[in-house]
């Protein structure tokens, strides 16, 4: 009965190792060697390997039968499921880039695209290349590993397989693939290599397998003998030294054994040791089945094969029987090892594959995500398909966290990806053919952060990019003159991408610049009020304004110089205003008056001289204007009563001097009459002032000098006569 | 100061009797003829350039009566006049006292004296 259990007990863990070194696909070949990079010579043997390994191994046959379960597995529970998820997940609308932080939202996931300018940078360059060259070629080339991994169109053998992993080295070889091909390539090269280690553990662990079968057998035997002979104590006895040594045994819950060891331990001599190594292993058991007649040798290795010797069936007794049991330990302890390792190895290619599809996954180059997560589908098995890496970015594109994200997720993922940046480059066509290149532009902006890498971009027509290269340099001209606020500029060069595109609000841009133009033209004009009510600090707040909203406005500049001519000004018009002043010389400030009306429109005492100024030389001008006009009516002496009167008003006027110098030998008995009258009137002989205007008037009846002179002088006259008068009325 | 007025026509007396008048008449004008009426025609024009050189002096002046000048009730009026020879205007003061009916373009024969500051009074004025 113990002997039964131990046995059961041995089973289970052999079960446990083969499970765990299934975990690999079952389909694929037992011990196919993995053919060098690059090199198709070597595939041969390896897929000649590869169909030995089926033929040995009857699972292996059934691989075609589970990749068409897996298709239809995926076409229906699985795949509902996905289409649902996709269906909440995939927002058309949740697409967007942010240049502020130089990320792109894709699906609520957020791409670093690095720094947004690098990234502008970079499509700007993808509008200036040239399709890249043999793209058709590498594209059959993606196309033809899509076939052959495709679970609908290929048969899922192994060949299919190979031959897809040989055409990933052709694909690295193009430009465009950027060695993504290769790193796919690299990676199953790694899961079929550490397949194949853990199918040589495989191999080990089975003939370890074997010696412990042996071993055990060889133990029970040798209880069982030493039973008969020493009596079921000895028995105990032994199978306790067993347990002791580490052995799991149906008897090792049997308490009265172990009591009944302590008699029997101790002593003994000998030893075995056994060697088991990979390769062309044999093993040679001495010993067992045979009772007190057991010999054998110790391990002895050469010529690179290993030979186990279990060398303690030489020992009879219990001293044997404990060597025995010793022996066993150590074979379990192997055993527990290999396994240890087959299951380490195996959980590292699955981690590290999948770590590289959500890196091909994220960095966008969704292709190469579909062909490796296609490859993971063949070389790891289903049970093997949920993800243990990337779970948390790949959350970010699903609505709900709680959802089993397995590497199919990526692949529909991945399809989803494919499928917007072809239906983007469909709506970027139909905007450019429309004639909206403003749209087109914008949403081959957002596909190409997107789809960089997929062919549907890179092999966007090349005059479509060139016309809209064209028209993306100018509307980033055109943004980066707003920024300077150059707006004359701005409207030029918006009219002239009004006139490539349709969709293109040039209206809106002329009303907006010429909006802002008017402000700032407002405030210059309050900035020129503010100064001249002397508010300078308000003043220079609307310069500031007007400068702000619009720094190229010509009138600022044209205030700005006035402004400090001004200034300038202010001192040498001061100067100068005084000086002819002084001299009463009116005509040389009359004649300056508007740049000494600006520089005295905070000084009030000389604004107020000025204006007096300006009245006096303002009647001069207009009694020379009446003088031209007499005299072109040929009568001078009403010209030169003009002139007389002018000369009231500035006496050291040199023009109306010099009119009068040009006038007098015309009117000079006149003038000669009128100057006595004046003089007589001054020295207050009256009646003799009163003869000469009499006389002034006879030259010129109409003078009104000689008019106003009689009316003067005769009523002085009559008043010197009242007061020697006696009895006369005295006027007052 | 004044100055004696015309003497008035004599009554009728025998013809003998005004014969030995006027003889007598006669030579009194010859005595008194430094101090009575000049008759001197008026200097125009050198009244016109120098009136001071005239002050004090009495002359005769035929002119026509411009215009009426200024006047003040009770001293009297101010005219200009136009000498009959010598077609220059000059003003003459007239008194009130001289009770005298004046209208423009009127001829006059005016006994006047230059006073001080060249002002000419009228004295005596006779219509022409």
């Amino acid at each position: 009965m113990r002997r039964s259990l131990f046995v059961l007990s041995l089973t289970a863990a052999a079960s446990l190792s083969n499970a765990q070194s299934d975990q690999f696909g079952s389909s694929t070949p037992v011990s196919t060697p993995p053919p060098p990079a690059g090199s198709t010579a070597v595939a041969g043997p390896a897929t000649a390997a590869a169909s030995k390994a089926a033929e040995t191994r009857p699972d292996t046959r059934s691989g075609g039968a589970e990749a068409q379960s897996r298709a239809v597995n995926v076409n229906s529970m699985e795949s509902g499921t996905l289409l649902q998820i996709i269906n909440k997940a995939f927002d058309a609308d949740s697409d967007s880039i942010n240049p502020e932080t130089g990320t792109m939202t894709w699906k609520g996931h957020t791409y670093d695209v690095g720094q947004f300018r690098v990234f502008r940078g970079r499509f700007e360059r993808y509008l200036s290349l040239p399709p890249t060259r043999d793209q058709d070629l590498y594209t059959a080339t993606f196309d033809e590993i899509f076939k052959l991994l495709s679970t609908r169109t290929a048969d899922g053998s192994q060949d299919s397989v190979v031959a897809a992993w040989k055409l990933l080295y052709r694909a690295a070889e193009y430009d465009s693939d950027g060695g993504n091909s290769l790193g796919v390539a690299n990676q199953i090269f790694n899961a079929w290599r550490i397949r194949d280690e853990k199918q040589a553990f495989s191999v080990t662990q089975t003939e370890l397998d074997r010696i412990r079968r042996q071993q055990s057998a060889s133990v029970v035997y040798a209880g069982d003998a030493l039973a008969a002979q020493a009596g079921k104590g000895v028995s105990d006895a032994v199978s306790s030294a067993a347990l002791l040594g580490g052995l799991t045994t149906g008897s090792s819950s049997d308490s009265s054994s172990s009591n009944s060891n302590s008699n029997n331990s101790g002593g003994g001599g000998g030893s075995g040791s056994g060697t088991v190594t990979s390769g062309n292993t044999t093993a040679t058991i001495g010993g067992g089945g045979n009772g007190n007649n057991q010999s054998g040798k110790g391990g002895n290795n050469s010529g690179g094969q290993s030979k186990q010797t279990i060398g303690s069936g030489n020992i009879t007794g219990p001293l044997g029987q404990v060597l025995r049991a010793r022996e066993l330990a150590e074979t379990e302890a192997k055993i527990k090892s290999l396994e240890a390792a087959g299951l380490l190895s195996v959980t590292q290619a699955k981690l590290q594959f999948q770590s590289q599809i959500m890196s091909l996954f994220l960095q966008r180059r969704f292709q190469h995500a579909l062909i490796a997560s296609s490859f993971y589908r063949y070389i790891f098995k289903g049970s093997h398909q949920n993800l243990e890496v990337g779970k948390k970015e790949l959350s970010t594109f699903l609505p709900s966290t709680d959802l089993a994200m397995t590497v199919e997720t990526i692949e529909f993922l991945s399809r989803e990806a494919i499928n917007d940046v072809n239906n983007g480059m469909i709506s970027v066509r139909a905007n450019y053919d429309d004639g909206r290149k403003i749209g087109g532009l914008e949403r081959l902006q957002e596909t190409f952060f997107l789809g960089e890498y997929l062919p549907a971009v890179t092999q966007f027509e090349p005059e479509r990019k060139e016309a809209l290269l064209t028209l993306y340099r100018k509307i980033d001209e055109a943004k980066k003159l707003a920024d300077l606020r150059d707006f004359d500029a701005v409207l030029a060069l918006t009219n002239e991408i009004g006139s490539l595109t349709k969709d293109f609000r040039t209206n809106e841009v002329s009303a907006a610049v010429r909006s802002t133009q008017r402000m700032s033209t407002l405030a210059l004009n309050a900035a020129q009020q503010a100064t001249a009510s002397g508010d300078y600090n308000r003043a220079q707040e609307f310069i500031e304004k007007a400068a702000q909203l619009w720094p190229l406005n010509p009138a600022i500049k044209n205030y700005t110089e006035n402004l400090a001519s001004q200034a300038d000004l202010g001192t040498q018009a001061a100067a100068l205003f005084d000086e002819a002043l002084k001299r009463d010389d009116f005509r040389r400030i009359y004649d300056r008056r508007a740049e000494l009306a600006a520089a005295f429109l905070s000084d009030t005492t000389r604004g107020t001289q000025l204006k007096s100024v300006i009245d006096r030389m303002a009647r001069v001008e207009i009694y020379l204007a009446q003088t031209e006009e007499l005299l072109a009516q040929n009568n001078a002496f009403s010209a030169w009563e003009a002139l007389a009167a002018a000369a009231t008003f500035a006496p050291n006027d040199v023009v109306l001097n010099q009119r009068m110098a040009q006038l007098a030998p015309r009117v000079a008995e006149f003038v000669g009459r009128l100057d006595q009258a004046k003089r007589y009137e001054t020295d207050q002989r009256y009646a003799a002032s009163l003869t000469q205007y009499l006389a002034a008037q006879d030259i010129h009846p109409a003078s009104q000098l000689a008019r106003t002179g009689l009316t003067r002088v005769s009523e002085a006259i009559m008043s010197q006569l009242s007061v020697e008068i006696p009895g006369a009325v005295v006027e007052k | 100061m004044s100055f004696p007025t015309c003497p008035m026509p004599l009554p009728s007396i025998p013809f003998a009797t005004r014969c030995l008048a006027s003889a007598a008449l006669s030579a009194l004008l010859l005595i008194t003829s430094g101090c009575g009426r000049s008759g001197e025609p008026f200097p125009v024009h050198a009244f016109l350039s120098a009136p001071d050189n005239l002050q004090g002096n009495r002359y005769e002046l035929e002119a026509e009566i411009d215009a009426q000048l200024n006047w003040r009730e009770g001293v009297g009026r101010l005219i200009s006049v136009r000498a009959l020879r010598g077609d220059a205007r000059l003003p003459l003061f007239i008194g009130d006292s001289m009770k005298a009916n004046l209208l423009v373009a009127q001829r006059y024969r005016f006994e006047v004296t230059v006073r001080k500051g060249g002002l000419l009074y009228v004295e005596h004025l006779q219509k022409l």
